[in-house]
């Protein structure tokens, strides 16, 4: 039984859609996704014997999205081979397009505690172990970024009032 | 609210399958890659310590480690044999950048960096830099081994100008040892090093690269604009986007003629700077904003700084600007939005139906917020102080509730709390403080008055990650004279309590409490907080940082 095509299979599409809210670019969530499961081929041992490989794959590409963009915002001039490639979205309407763009204008910390929380449904305790970060400070931080979109977003509601355990 | 879910769901289907069977080939080949260079690194020792043994019949003594001055750069080689090397470098110490979203989000780690170039520079090319590397001071003080890959916040980073490559010591397929021999932080920053191993590609298929060899990097001997003993630093003025930017303003007093306000600016921490060539008769008031300045004097719309010290004068603009940025009173008393970009200063317009603002000032809602998008908080005085609300630099203005007739600053927080302000009456010279006004998501303002017995002067204040407002006091009304009634300094709230005050104890060179904290300039970064102070009369440094809340300080250059 191969693990990794197993969960290539099952959990690649959940994943980049997960990642699609912290990085704000579809592009940009397929590249640290597929990322991910190259350093799970790289490190069979560690992935296969992981008790749940999807979170690690994605804590793995939540490090390589926020890698990415370190280097861009200290070094975003770096000569590049290649332009860098323009935006791409998934078909969504106004609406949702625009909370994805207010995501985007958020401090990363608090992207990825929203995105990883609302998009994915993730539950405190698996966006904490996908942050690196205790439960206090992703609260926090989820508290921060809903004020600030809601500055951004007019009649923006959210449905629950407190982020869910 | 759009269903964020339902968003993941469609990005999902929308994704485009990569090829499994390719990903699976380029972890393999990272796998064989890291074990190739181990094996090989080891076959050369051993066949190194054989030859050398054959010829003199006993093993040899362990390589010395290079003395810094043996040390020639870093030579990178990459998998088809050719080479790159270091070019011109420099060092500074620097907060890291893990809070722009590294793994250690929160909060960011004093680094010593070294920064610079790797191979030959296009002529088109701007790029500032393609070299870098970032070790915690705190570790690297008395010594450090690193094996690769390694952790942040230390990295070594290089990008390949040949093919675009980006190779780093952080990276899955790196291997080998980077080892810092000294390094020390303080008025000339200092760095030795070694690297030897190899460096794992951030792109998944273009090749790791190997790198050997060493270097030696020291600040350069800071020299004063101002360096006599009549010399006092007025201010002292950071860019939040990036510390190394910074901006300093001297007052320099020669023999018995009157004293002339000289301004220095610089993009790497006053390893080097320049010289503004206009000298001022009273000091300017600079705000920073990314990586220029706004230099105002008492007339007219003042200049934009750059940090290759040339003015360019601000002009007069009419409508709404593109760019927004810092807001500023003219000369004539109207207030103004800057454009740093386009040196172009836009008059904000009042509400429909008030008078004229009386104060315009731009709220900080969002921690660590690096730009000027923040709201505009316009306040009108008739038949009390109505205060209103502008998110398009004045074009449209949303009416909050009442103040009371005061001066009104702007309180930065470290905690993620709402827009605080701080209300003070019309003093001439010293700005009480009697209370904090906090803007409710209603719309209205929430009063936390001050004692009066004392009252407090004050500058600048913060409110830290933990809740704590800090407040530089610059006089209390109980003083008489010099050493008389309650002191001036650093005061810290007592945790969320904000109408206690107690004095910070601070160490060197702030420890006699006859030495006030003189502070300068705040720095928000996230939940991080440092503080700059003007270093006390007859202190051979400028001005010192502390990041606890004032109670340790280090040298910091201002010149």
């Amino acid at each position: 039984m191969d693990v990794l095509r197993d969960v290539f299979d099952t959990s690649y599409r959940r994943l980049v859609g997960q990642l699609y809210g912290v990085c704000g670019d579809l592009a940009e969530a397929e590249d640290v996704v597929a990322e991910a499961f190259v350093r799970a081929a790289d490190k069979r041992h560690a992935f296969e014997t992981a008790d749940n490989p999807e979170a690690w794959l994605r804590t793995v590409a939540v490090n390589i999205a926020r890698t990415r963009f370190r280097r861009r915002m200290v070094g975003e001039r770096l000569l590049r081979l290649h332009p860098p490639a323009g935006d791409r979205h998934p078909d969504l309407g106004e609406d949702r397009m625009a909370l994805v763009v207010a995501l985007r204008e958020l401090p990363v910390a608090q992207r990825e505690a929203i995105a990883l929380h609302y998009f994915a449904d993730l539950p405190l305790h698996e966006v904490a172990a996908a942050t690196g970060s205790p439960i206090g400070t992703v609260k926090a931080r989820i508290s921060r970024g809903r004020r600030a979109l809601a500055d951004r977003l007019s009649g923006l509601e959210f449905v629950e009032e407190e982020p869910h355990a | 609210m759009p269903e964020p879910d339902e968003i993941a769901r469609a990005a999902g289907r929308a994704a485009r399958l990569p090829d499994f069977d390719a990903l699976v080939a380029r972890g393999a080949r990272r796998r064989r890659l890291r074990r190739t260079v181990a094996g090989v690194g080891l076959a050369g020792a051993v066949a190194g310590t054989t030859l050398t043994v054959l010829a003199l019949g006993r093993a040899p003594e362990p390589a010395p480690t290079p003395a810094p001055h043996e040390l020639s750069g870093l030579v990178f080689t990459r998998d088809d044999g050719t080479t790159f090397r270091s070019g011109r470098v420099s060092v500074a110490c620097v907060r890291s950048d893990a809070s722009n979203g590294g793994p250690e989000a929160e909060p960011s780690t004093e680094v010593i960096r070294v920064s610079g170039r790797v191979g030959e520079r296009p002529a088109s090319d701007d790029v500032a830099w393609n070299l870098r590397m970032e070790v915690p001071i705190a570790d690297a003080r008395d010594g450090l081994t690193l094996s690769l890959p390694t952790t942040e916040p230390a990295y070594l980073f290089v990008g390949d100008v040949r093919d675009g490559n980006e190779l780093s010591s952080a990276a899955e397929g790196s291997s080998g040892t980077l080892k810092v021999l000294a390094a020390s932080c303080g008025p000339r920053p200092s760095i030795t090093f070694t690297v030897d191993g190899l460096l794992g590609s951030e792109f998944g298929d273009l090749a790791d690269v190997a790198v050997a060899g060493g270097l030696t990097v020291t600040a350069d001997a800071p020299t004063s604009p101002a360096a006599t003993a009549d010399a006092r630093l007025s201010a002292l003025v950071h860019s939040q986007t990036d510390p190394a930017i910074a901006a300093s303003v001297w007052r320099r007093c020669e023999g018995g003629s009157a004293c002339r306000f000289r301004v220095a600016v610089t993009d790497d921490g006053f390893r080097t700077r320049h010289e503004v060539s206009r000298a001022f008769a009273s000091a300017p008031v600079v705000v920073a904003d990314g990586g220029r300045f706004h230099l105002q004097g008492t007339a007219g719309l003042g200049w934009i700084l750059d940090t290759d010290g040339t003015l360019q004068e601000v002009q007069r603009g009419s409508g709404l600007p593109e760019s927004p940025g810092p807001v500023f009173m003219a000369g004539d008393g109207a207030w103004m939005v800057l454009d740093m970009s386009a040196a172009t200063a836009y008059p904000v317009r009042a509400p429909e139906g008030a008078d004229r603002l009386s104060q315009v000032v731009r709220l900080d809602p969002t921690p660590g917020s690096r730009d000027y998008n923040q709201p505009l908080l316009g306040l009108s005085y008739a038949d009390g102080v109505t205060a209103y609300l502008s998110s398009d630099s004045g074009g449209t203005w949303q009416p909050l509730g009442e103040l009371p007739e005061a001066l009104y600053g702007v309180v930065r927080r470290a905690d993620g709390g709402p827009a605080l302000l701080v209300e003070g009456g019309d003093g001439a010279t010293l700005f009480p403080f009697d209370a904090l006004q906090e803007l409710a998501e209603d719309g209205t303002f929430h009063r936390t008055p001050m004692g009066s017995d004392p009252r407090a002067y004050v500058g600048p204040q913060v409110v830290l990650a933990d809740g704590t407002l800090l407040s530089s006091v610059e006089a209390w009304s109980d003083s008489n004279g010099a050493g008389t009634g309650t002191p001036p300094g650093l005061y810290a709230s007592d945790g969320d309590d904000w109408t206690t005050l107690r004095r910070v104890r601070s160490g060197a060179p702030y420890d006699d409490p006859r030495t006030p904290v003189d502070l300068l300039d705040v720095l928000v970064d996230g939940e991080s907080v440092t503080l700059v102070a003007g270093a006390p009369a007859g202190d051979d440094q400028a001005a010192y940082s502390s990041t606890d809340g004032g109670r340790t300080w280090r040298a910091m250059p201002a010149r």
